[in-house]
């Protein structure tokens, strides 16, 4: 077998010997991203900034929790970001409420993209009773808004993070079962499934091989899009004073403390921004997954 | 057409007693009872009363008896239109949504008032202008609207004119039949907020619709017979790009309810979004799945008026 030989045009398509396509190597891939979707890369590059910081962040910022006699200091100096009423590093604080929101969030995640492939694929395969009573109770509850479910989901689970997450996974799944379902059964009709149901292949070993594939690029943008939510809720939650309590850090604490400190505005303004930066990066890099395996819906919004 | 409304009619009251467990269930899973508090309240912190005081006090909230029995005697109450009382304040349930809910409805009202046409406004401007420099504009702010909570939004309204002009909003809260002025502009500012937040989601959706309308054939047709750009969009394509929208006003409504209770809460209004906020915070159950049930049942009518008003509109859908 010959190496494949590389055409003139940078970026153009490679074919090997049998007019196969030849994957181009992760560095071309990379630019090709970055010309083709310059706000997805942007998303993705502001993803794994909140991640690093979720990951190093006391170790770049430094402690936020450590008390100084430097209350409400201006941005600028020793202090990027100033102080708060207690003479804590804001700065180190901000970088700090990454690690909440990010963990939040993907654990929230991980639980609901559990629970919704169990449920959903369960719920298309099984279909009959099971599927027509778990379809009208996620009408049910799919009707309420979220952040109301969630304010008495938390209140159910208390309000350390591993509750809150459980409860922000149970809203997620909900939204998620849909799409699940849907794609199951739009896969449970298509003839190589019925070929593998004639021969004798298992119920579970068709849900593993061959739905679960076809769920990946669905639920992969809803999920990142989700992410952005997870942000938003921890922080509405936070500021409606049922989330994860002091002292960890919280942007959405942060910035109902700081309305008591109206004049000292450095307070209102970093967390702020630190939510939306992040849901603006999760957002992005959505919007951006979806043109790339949904080409259909290119450019439409 | 006919079997589907039946069929989405029957369906309705299965869902609202569904409805009705799951409100009477979450809230009972609520852990801590109002019984604790009372004693504790009453009794200093770590003595909890006597078993007699909290017999007594469990009798009095009807929390004696096994759940099953709570449930049918809730549900047979609501029935007859006994709402109950609060548990925190005492009051009767029916006084306290009469008094809050004139301020939901009215911050909803003038929140929709300015969110539909801002949302579907921008959408149908940005698809018509597709690509073009304010298309490109108009998607960098609903993608940064995206991103700005609502609650920080909220903060910033109070906070800048605050420190600019030292301006606050008249506190605390009038009502509209004492004091117009006051109250207009005490509900204006909250609701251009949540009205700002909400129509981004709306804007974006509505852009999709309408770039999927106008790339249709009939669309095409009538540019090529010479139909004026003007009457393509507004007759042709916006008709058409409508039938979807209407689906939209389930969330539209739920999404407006959400941003009630983040921004009444900020702005100190005395609504329901504020009631159920408190209600949480103080176990009081009796409110809370008066609340769930309240608003669940106007969630789920609204849908199902949203569907068969969607039948109605789209042929399609109809002769399924």
């Amino acid at each position: 077998m010959s190496a494949a030989q590389p055409t003139q045009q940078p970026g153009a398509a490679v074919f090997d010997e049998y007019g196969l396509l030849v994957r181009p190597p992760l560095g071309r891939r990379l630019r090709r991203l970055l010309r083709q979707h310059p706000l997805g890369a942007f998303g993705l590059l502001i993803v794994i900034l909140m991640i690093a910081l979720a990951a190093f962040g006391p170790l770049i910022a430094g402690d936020p929790t450590k008390l100084s006699p430097n209350i409400l200091a201006a941005p600028g100096g020793e202090y990027w970001f100033g102080t708060d009423d207690l003479g804590r590093d804001y700065f180190a604080r901000v970088v700090a409420g990454a690690r909440l929101s990010i963990t939040l969030a993907l654990t929230a995640m991980a639980i609901g993209v559990g629970f919704a492939l169990v449920l959903g694929m369960t719920s298309a395969y099984a279909a009959g009773l099971f599927d027509l009573l778990s379809q009208r109770v996620l009408d049910m509850l799919l009707a309420f808004p979220g952040l109301v479910l969630l304010l008495l989901l938390a209140q159910v689970t208390g309000r350390n993070w591993q509750s809150i997450a459980l409860g922000m996974g149970i809203i997620f799944t909900l939204g998620m079962v849909r799409i699940v379902r849907a794609s199951t059964l739009a896969t449970l009709g298509a003839a190589y499934v019925e070929a593998a149901r004639v021969i004798g292949v298992a119920p579970f070993r068709i849900l593993w091989r061959h739905v679960l594939p076809n769920i990946g690029p669905p639920l992969l943008i809803y999920v990142t899009t989700l992410l952005g939510g997870a942000i938003l809720f921890e922080g509405a939650l936070s500021f409606l004073a049922l989330g994860v309590p002091p002292p960890n850090p919280s942007w959405g604490r942060m910035l109902v403390e700081s309305r008591d400190y109206w004049q000292h505005t450095h307070l209102s303004i970093f967390p702020g921004l630190a939510i939306t930066l992040a849901v603006l990066g999760f957002n992005l890099l959505g919007d951006s997954l979806r043109d790339i395996f949904d080409p259909r819906l290119r450019g439409s919004d | 057409m006919r079997t589907y409304v039946i069929r989405r009619l029957l369906l309705l009251p299965v869902t609202v007693i569904l409805l009705s467990i799951f409100a009477f269930g979450l809230v009972r899973l609520v852990p801590g009872s109002v019984v604790d508090q009372r004693l504790s309240n009453t009794m200093g912190s770590s003595a909890g009363g006597t078993p007699e005081q909290r017999a007594a006090l469990e009798a009095h909230f009807g929390l004696d008896k096994p759940v099953h029995v709570q449930f049918v005697n809730w549900v047979g109450q609501v029935l007859t239109g006994d709402f109950g009382t609060s548990w925190l304040t005492r009051e009767s349930i029916m006084d306290t949504f009469a008094r809050r809910m004139p301020v939901t409805a009215q911050l909803l009202f003038l929140t929709l008032l300015l969110y539909i046409p801002i949302g579907i406004g921008t959408g149908i401007w940005s698809a018509v202008r597709r690509n073009r420099p304010d298309d490109y504009g108009i998607r960098f702010v609903t993608v940064l609207f995206l991103a700005i909570p609502n609650f920080w939004l909220a903060t910033l309204v109070v906070l800048i004119p605050l420190v600019l002009w030292r301006y606050a909003l008249p506190a605390p809260y009038e009502q509209l039949w004492v004091s117009p002025g006051t109250n207009l502009i005490q509900m204006i500012v909250p609701a251009a907020v949540a009205a700002l937040s909400g129509a981004a989601v709306l804007g974006r959706l509505a852009r999709s619709e309408m770039l999927e309308v106008l790339r249709q054939d009939y669309v095409r047709t009538a540019r090529a017979k010479g139909v004026s750009g003007r009457i393509v969009v507004m007759r042709h394509a916006l008709r058409n790009a409508m039938i979807p929208l209407i689906t939209l006003i389930g969330l539209v409504f739920a999404d407006g309810v959400a941003g009630s209770v983040i921004v009444e809460e900020i702005f100190g209004l005395p609504g329901m979004g504020r009631l159920l906020v408190l209600s949480i915070f103080a176990n009081d159950l009796p409110v809370v799945q008066l609340w769930m049930l309240f608003f669940g049942t106007a969630f789920v009518l609204i849908n199902l008026a949203v569907d068969l008003s969607y039948a109605v509109f789209d042929p399609r859908v109809r002769f399924q």
